[in-house]
Order: C-alpha cells, then sequence, then structure tokens
C-alpha cells in the first residue's frame, strides 16, 4: 500500500487519538474531545517540527 | 467554663475524624476482593484479542472501538509491508521490536499462519508499517492495564 508520509502520519495519529481517548476519560463526550485534542496535537507538532526543520539552515 | 467549648471542640474533631476513618474502613472492606485467576484470566485474554478484557468486564462498546483501532493499526502495518523481528537477531532494540509486536496477541502468529512472512524492508512505506506493528502492541498493553484497573476497581 502506497501512501504518503504525511498520510501515514494522519492515520497514525487517528487510531492513536481514538485509543487515548477511550482509554482516558468515561464519557463518549468527553473522550472525544480529548481525543480530538490529542490529535490535533499529533498533527499540529508534526507540522510545525517540519517547518522549523525546513527553516533551520544546516 | 470558658474551656469547654474549646474541650467541646476538639473532642468533636476526634470523634468526626473516628467516625470518618470508620467509614472509609468500611467502603475499603465492601469493595469485593477480586481472585487473582479471574485477573490473569482476562490479561491473557486481553492480550490475546485486543479490547477482550473490556468485553469480559461489560464495557462492550469500549471493547469494539479499542479492538477496531489496534486491529486496523495492525492491518495497516503489514499492508504497508511492516517488518516482523524476531528473536534470534543481533540487535537488542530488533528483539524489543519483536516483544513490541507480539503484544498485540494472536493477529501476529495469524499473519504468519496466512502467509505474511515478515514484510519487504526495502518496501517505500516498509518503516511507516513497522512503527504501526509496534504501536499496535503498544496499545494493546495500555487496553491491558485498562482492563486490569477497571476489574481491580480503580476506574468506573
Amino acid at each position: 500500500m502506497l501512501i504518503s508520509h504525511f498520510t501515514a502520519m494522519t492515520v497514525f495519529a487517528f487510531l492513536v487519538s481514538v485509543v487515548f481517548g477511550v482509554l482516558s476519560k468515561h464519557t463518549p463526550r468527553e473522550q472525544a474531545i480529548y481525543a480530538a485534542k490529542v490529535f490535533g496535537a499529533f498533527v499540529g507538532i508534526a507540522l510545525l517540527l517540519g517547518w522549523v526543520m525546513f527553516l533551520v539552515p544546516w | 467554663m470558658a474551656l469547654l467549648p474549646v474541650v467541646g471542640a476538639r473532642a468533636q474533631e476526634g470523634f468526626d475524624q473516628r467516625v470518618a476513618k470508620k467509614t472509609i474502613e468500611e467502603a475499603v472492606a465492601e469493595k469485593p476482593k477480586v481472585r487473582s485467576g479471574f485477573l490473569v484470566r482476562l490479561l491473557v485474554a486481553a492480550w490475546l484479542i485486543p479490547g477482550c478484557g473490556h468485553f469480559l468486564l461489560g464495557r462492550k462498546w469500549r471493547a469494539l472501538i479499542l479492538f477496531a483501532s489496534i486491529l486496523s493499526m495492525f492491518v495497516l502495518g503489514v499492508a504497508m509491508q511492516g517488518e516482523f523481528f524476531t528473536l534470534h537477531s543481533a540487535s537488542y532494540l530488533r528483539r524489543l521490536g519483536f516483544f513490541g509486536e507480539m503484544c498485540v496477541g494472536v493477529a501476529m502468529p495469524a499473519a504468519f499462519f496466512f502467509g505474511y512472512a515478515g514484510g519487504d524492508p526495502y518496501f517505500v512505506t516498509s518503516d511507516y508499517g513497522t512503527a504501526f506493528l509496534v504501536a499496535a502492541g503498544m496499545l494493546n498493553v495500555l487496553t491491558m492495564l485498562d482492563a486490569y484497573d477497571i476489574a481491580m476497581g480503580r476506574k468506573p
């Protein structure tokens, strides 16, 4: 299965976020909100680090 | 006469503490003790099939979501030609990777049984696939620990 690194990273983040949300919180609403936050953090930080690595000259 | 209210307050405080302690002790004593045999069976079931521990504890929706997520991660890892580590490799990290992948349970031997020989390390997405396989195992470990906590009454 040929997919890009970004797609693999996003799918990975989604699956991990779902598991983290289910295990960490107790009500469905709390689980969904926490999973969304974790997913956002995964992808956001990865994008941020990508730009940092792009802009750093060495 | 002026000391009576002070003495009375201290006696009342001591009495309250004794009552509170007794209430906590009664609550702990009332919590049913979980048999170790049941815990072992629960952990083995949770290891072999992701989410099975939660299913045995009556958390069916949680079990279904965990099963679907962890198994999806494993299947995607196989689809991306992720590598199956072995115990016979010279590198300690690769041996750790074997244990990480084995934490998924029966999925890894099943993949072997159905002919998956461990992926093509030169395939473009093989590294991503390997990460997916090991991460699926690690998530299953978290799932097992969560089932244990629920069985012990530490979580609702």
